[in-house]
């Protein structure tokens, strides 16, 4: 990240922030786009969150954390878009995590509308840890800083969040095991 | 193969899959906004005088659009009292949580880190309903805005001190003020428009120091000042000390801690509730320096 367009945005500088903004909007939009699922969502989220750090650019005094601090603002507005929205709803309820594993265990050969519809069950929280490690690369110390939690609640979301994705999956093969032995 | 790392390879790749987002509709749509979304100006501001004219371009932009920072504040709240505290006995404070970049804290102590690179360490107690803030300052419900914010910043190590608040931008001392609490506490003292009380000698944590209340004149319009900022010090990084609105108070206490000079700066309002202050005089009273 240039540091120096930062600064510059930061004071205030609409040009600066304009460049700044086009090297992150990309990385934003799709960030956001794989923790709501939702384009349009995710648009909004975006535009949102691309506002918040214009807005609040002057609060960020260490212009080299400037990645981590955008990232929060745009997890928050995702989360406000994920509240907006009424689909998350049906997210919350518990997910079968703690049923045995299927006899073969997971497979490795995993479809990708078997890995949507196993993220889709997930509450927004958990995808974010999941996007944020998972997409994003980040480690987990950083994600625990984007999120605002302690890391050792990052990696309680992450593992339930696999267990729960890893639950659907396994769901998907029982069915489809059945379904062939009929 | 574990199970875990097939499912992690997956999640991974399919994340990773080009979904072919866009980002140009929404980014156009934020650029035509910027007009109309002032910038909120923190507890510290980077502004170099090398920017100014940015600075104060920018603040033309935010008059044009009606944004005023004017508040019809009246001065004279008493501040929290100044009390002795017994020498230090907590814990090595690498025990405890940092103040976050952003973000609310749960109550309970934590460690913060003057503004200005010295390096010592603080810590602090809250209660429910403060955010750390660049892990130097606390605000009560994330606002030291008027009518009725409130919050701690901290300072450590040189200040060069504004020879006017108001017109800082052109009276800016080339140097800081000497190194010592008394140094600091005269620079203050004799800057306009600040009415500040009279030097109390203090010890907090068992370091002396002197206490003084400083107040921005409540009447003062911010737009009449150099780029719309009234300040009262900045450091050598260029983050300085600008103010939140007209009426705000500031009682500081300036001490010394082993040899570095340190600030901590409770800002408040007439319009700060009592509940408010009685927190702040709370957290005020909690700081400690723990012994290296």
């Amino acid at each position: 990240m240039d540091t120096d367009l930062v600064v510059r945005a930061r004071g205030g500088d609409q040009d600066a922030f304009a460049d700044l903004a086009a090297t992150i909007a990309d990385r934003f939009l799709a960030t956001a786009h794989r923790i709501l699922s939702d384009l349009d969502l995710a648009e909004d989220a975006t535009q949102q969150a691309l506002l918040s750090v214009w807005r609040d650019l002057p609060q960020l005094r260490d212009p080299a954390r400037f990645e981590a601090w955008s990232y929060r603002l745009l997890v928050r507005a995702c989360y406000a878009e994920g509240r907006r929205s009424r689909q998350w709803a049906p997210n919350i309820r518990v997910l079968p995590v703690d049923e045995p594993m299927a006899a073969n265990g997971f497979s490795s050969v995993v479809d990708r509308d078997q890995l949507d519809r196993a993220f889709d069950r997930l509450s927004i929280n958990h995808r974010a840890v999941v996007v944020l490690h998972y997409y994003l690369d980040l480690p987990l110390n950083e994600v625990a800083e984007v999120v605002g939690v302690p890391v050792g609640t990052v990696s309680s979301r992450l593992h339930y969040a696999m267990r729960s994705m890893r639950a659907v999956l396994d769901a998907d093969a029982r069915t489809t095991t059945r379904g062939a032995a009929q | 193969m574990s199970t875990d790392r097939d499912l992690a390879r997956s999640v991974r790749s399919w994340l990773k899959e080009d979904r072919h987002e866009d980002a140009d509709r929404v980014l156009n749509t934020v650029l035509a906004e910027l007009d109309a979304t002032p910038q909120r100006r923190s507890w510290w501001s980077a502004a170099s005088l090398s920017r100014l004219a940015l600075a104060a371009a920018a603040v033309v932009v935010v008059a044009l659009i009606g944004y005023q920072l004017v508040s019809s504040m009246n001065i004279g709240v008493p501040g929290p009292t100044v009390t002795p505290h017994p020498t230090s006995t907590l814990a090595p404070s690498a025990a405890l949580e940092e103040l976050p970049i952003t973000g609310q804290l749960a109550p309970g102590s934590y460690t913060f880190h003057p503004a200005g690179g010295t390096g010592l360490r603080g810590t602090l107690t809250v209660p429910a309903g403060w955010y750390g803030f660049e892990r130097g300052a606390v605000l009560k419900n994330d606002s030291a805005e008027p009518p009725d914010g409130a919050g701690i910043i901290s300072w450590a190590g040189d200040l060069i001190v504004y020879a006017d608040p108001c017109q800082w931008g052109t009276m800016r001392p080339d140097a800081p003020v000497g190194p010592t609490v008394d140094d600091l506490v005269a620079a203050l003292v004799a800057q306009p428009m600040r009415g500040a009380t009279s030097p109390t000698e203090i010890v907090v944590d068992g370091y002396a120091g002197t206490a003084i209340e400083l107040t921005v004149p409540a009447d003062l319009d911010f737009a009449t000042c150099w780029a719309g900022e009234f300040r009262s010090w900045t450091n050598t990084e260029d983050a300085a000390r600008f103010h939140q609105g007209p009426g705000q108070h500031d009682l500081l206490w300036i001490i010394d801690v082993d040899g570095t000079r340190v600030v901590i700066d409770a800002g408040f309002y007439e319009g700060t509730s009592a509940a408010d202050m009685a927190e702040l005089q709370a957290i005020l009273d909690s700081i400690q320096f723990p012994r290296q």
